[in-house]
């Protein structure tokens, strides 16, 4: 990338990150949700310090979830900081990690057809238009962790959407994509983007090939993603996805 | 969970269309009209209307870009139909503001139209945001001064002990404002300990322990009395979820402590922001539950009745997903695969009420029902979203 290029993508997220930031500025309180007063901050709590030994269910089956995204806001919510303040850093935070990868993305699909200035209009109307949803700034404005989980997802999108395809880049798509589903299991529903990588035109000996090589990633990437997780769910019910599937794993009740 | 499953293939199918009507309920609990993917949709028949009279398909959109879109189709048809939940889908809304640009710009117009397509889009969407945003909708307890997590000083916060929270949601969120080696668990919630599980022999080893033992009970100002003691109906449910459970308090007072959390939004802007908090009240083990447990069949004569109504809408009535309990109306089913409730009420009728209905629907009384004299229309349940050709 040029240097022109970074430039917009450091303004673009700025602008992004600001406009998010105003809104609990604006309202000048922030607030804890039902999930964030029933498990998130508690899911924070346990990431860096487990209480299997002590606790029994003190968030209920939340308490099983994938902990380590709460972290983040768990130590921002122990800062002597008003609501406010916490909202508008959380905000900007979240958006700062999320439009990169969508502004990479209209890089790839906006390629520069004119001007540098229309392409930068194009880019800069896309991420705005992206993130110009009711569902998305209300997530961006509360301590869940659908938007984090999302970061992934979105890396994996703008890696794979370019007009020269390759193993190496569908295997790192197809790593963030197990990422995003040890995140949160929501995230099977992206795979049939995944597919469509593997079907783009080619021989069938490498369609094969690289078929083999994003299931591989796949499961690396879920695997190291969970692996500190699982393995307390192992050492506790014996089933590293607990509650999931386990009259398979055969544990106790 | 079906909340937002579409009913009807249909209306599953035009959802990308349905997405732009500002009513709760539709992709998401709350008011988030999106006229992206109508956009997105429209544009790319007119691209395809327009463009294909003179070019190739190929030549409108490179194939990797056709196969994207293809791809991302299926991923919104796949949310659609097996969550629908706009909060499983944040990757989705954010990636069809590129798309629709992406599209947009192959218009075959001017670059003077098509731009003015892309900043009317743009503009158009944010009026739909700007009608229904509102700031901390998911609040339910304000974080105003800081730090997030504060309790106020008490004396509970110098030694660990067992702290039992009582309710449907477990408030966690103090755990790291006590003593980091007390422990804590939740009665009465969500979650109900069924003897010979792992959990249940857990909690009887907590309930085994040394440490002193206190309830947590939010205390919210509207179940206070003047001297921040629970109102006489606050105390009939603390000691009934109690005795659920085998514990009982141990003395006729509980330790107020203010905190912010235990509020409410009314105060986010003004107003006495530390009238709310937390009781702390002594318990003890009684070891005896004062309840049956949950699984015990209740008003097993009419098992019948609800069998008659899950049959005839199994999607919303699934067998298996709700048992009989009693309430203040007689007894009833909470099927919260649907969020639907079946009462047969204490005058022998049966009606059903979805959580957002504002009043329920009588299918008859209970020996109609038993014969199977009723009617329900299963794919428009009130309450549940409708598309506009379908509201009365």
């Amino acid at each position: 990338m040029t240097r022109a290029l970074w430039l917009e993508l450091l303004l673009v997220t700025a602008v992004a990150a600001a406009a998010v930031a105003a809104i609990p500025l604006q309202a000048g309180v922030w607030g804890w949700s039902w999930d964030a007063l029933n498990h998130h901050i508690y899911l924070g709590l346990v990431s860096e310090s487990p209480r299997w030994h002590l606790d029994v269910l003190a968030a209920s089956g939340q308490g099983w979830q994938y902990p380590y995204l709460y972290w983040p806001v768990y130590r921002l919510a122990e800062l002597p900081i008003d609501g406010a303040t916490a909202g508008a850093i959380w905000g900007a935070l979240l958006v700062a990690l999320l439009v990169p990868p969508l502004w990479l993305l209209s890089l790839r699909l906006l390629p520069q057809q004119g001007k540098a200035g229309q392409a930068i209009f194009e880019r800069s109307a896309a991420v705005a238009l992206g993130l110009s949803s009711v569902v998305v700034l209300q997530a961006l404005g509360t301590t869940a962790n659908d938007p984090l989980a999302a970061v992934p997802l979105l890396w994996a999108v703008a890696i794979m959407a370019a007009p020269q395809a390759s193993d190496r880049r569908a295997a790192m798509a197809a790593a963030l994509w197990g990422m995003a589903v040890a995140f949160k299991l929501t995230a099977l529903l992206a795979a049939p983007l995944l597919l469509v990588w593997w079907w783009r035109r080619q021989p069938v000996a490498a369609q094969l090939r690289r078929g083999l090589v994003m299931v591989a990633a796949a499961a690396l990437g879920y695997t190291l993603t969970h692996a500190p997780w699982g393995w307390q769910l192992w050492q506790h019910y014996g089933n590293p996805v607990f509650p999931l599937l386990h009259g398979w794993f055969g544990a106790e009740p | 969970m079906i909340r937002f499953v579409p009913d009807h293939w249909a209306d599953g199918l035009l959802r990308p269309l349905l997405l732009v009507d500002p009513v709760a309920g539709l992709y998401i609990e709350l008011q988030a009209p999106d006229g992206r993917f109508a956009a997105l949709s429209l544009l790319l028949l007119l691209v395809l209307a327009l463009g294909l009279a003179g070019r190739r398909r190929r030549d409108l959109l490179e194939p990797w870009q056709w196969l994207l879109l293809l791809g991302f189709a299926a991923c919104f048809y796949a949310w659609t139909f097996v969550s629908g939940n706009g909060r499983y889908f944040i990757w989705g809304l954010l990636l069809v503001g590129p798309l629709v640009v992406m599209v947009a710009r192959q218009l075959k117009a001017t670059l003077a139209l098509r731009n003015t397509v892309i900043l009317g889009l743009l503009g158009l969407q944010l009026w739909l945001v700007s009608m229904t945003f509102e700031a901390n909708s998911w609040s339910l307890r304000p974080w105003t001064r800081g730090p997030g997590i504060a309790l106020a000083n008490t004396p509970l916060k110098d030694q660990p002990a067992v702290f039992v929270t009582i309710g449907t949601i477990t408030h966690s969120i103090l755990v790291p404002q006590l003593h980091p080696a007390s422990r804590w668990t939740n009665v009465g919630g969500q979650h109900e300990f069924v003897p010979g599980t792992l959990e249940h022999r857990r909690f009887s080893e907590l309930m085994a322990s040394p440490l002193p033992k206190y309830a947590v009970v939010r205390a919210s100002r509207l179940a206070m009395t003047p001297d921040q003691q629970p109102v006489e109906h606050a105390w009939v449910v603390i000691r009934r979820a109690l005795g659920r459970s085998g514990l009982a308090l141990q003395a006729p007072e509980c330790t107020f402590v203010p905190s912010d959390m235990g509020g409410s939004r009314i105060n986010f802007v003004s107003g006495p922001a530390r009238d709310s908090g937390f009781w702390f009240c002594p318990i003890l083990v009684t070891g005896q539950a004062t309840a049956e447990p949950r699984d015990a069949p209740t008003a097993p004569d009419l098992d019948d009745v609800f069998a008659k109504i899950e049959q005839r809408c199994p999607r919303i009535f699934p067998q298996g997903n709700a048992q009989t309990r009693p309430n203040d109306e007689g007894v009833g089913r909470s099927y919260n695969h649907s969020d639907v409730g079946v009462v047969v009420n204490s005058l022998g009728y049966v009606y059903f009420k979805h959580m957002r209905a504002l009043n329920p629907t009588v299918l008859g009384h209970v020996d109609e029902v038993r014969a199977g004299r009723f009617e329900i229309d299963c794919e428009r349940i009130p309450g549940r979203y409708l598309p506009p050709w379908a509201r009365h």
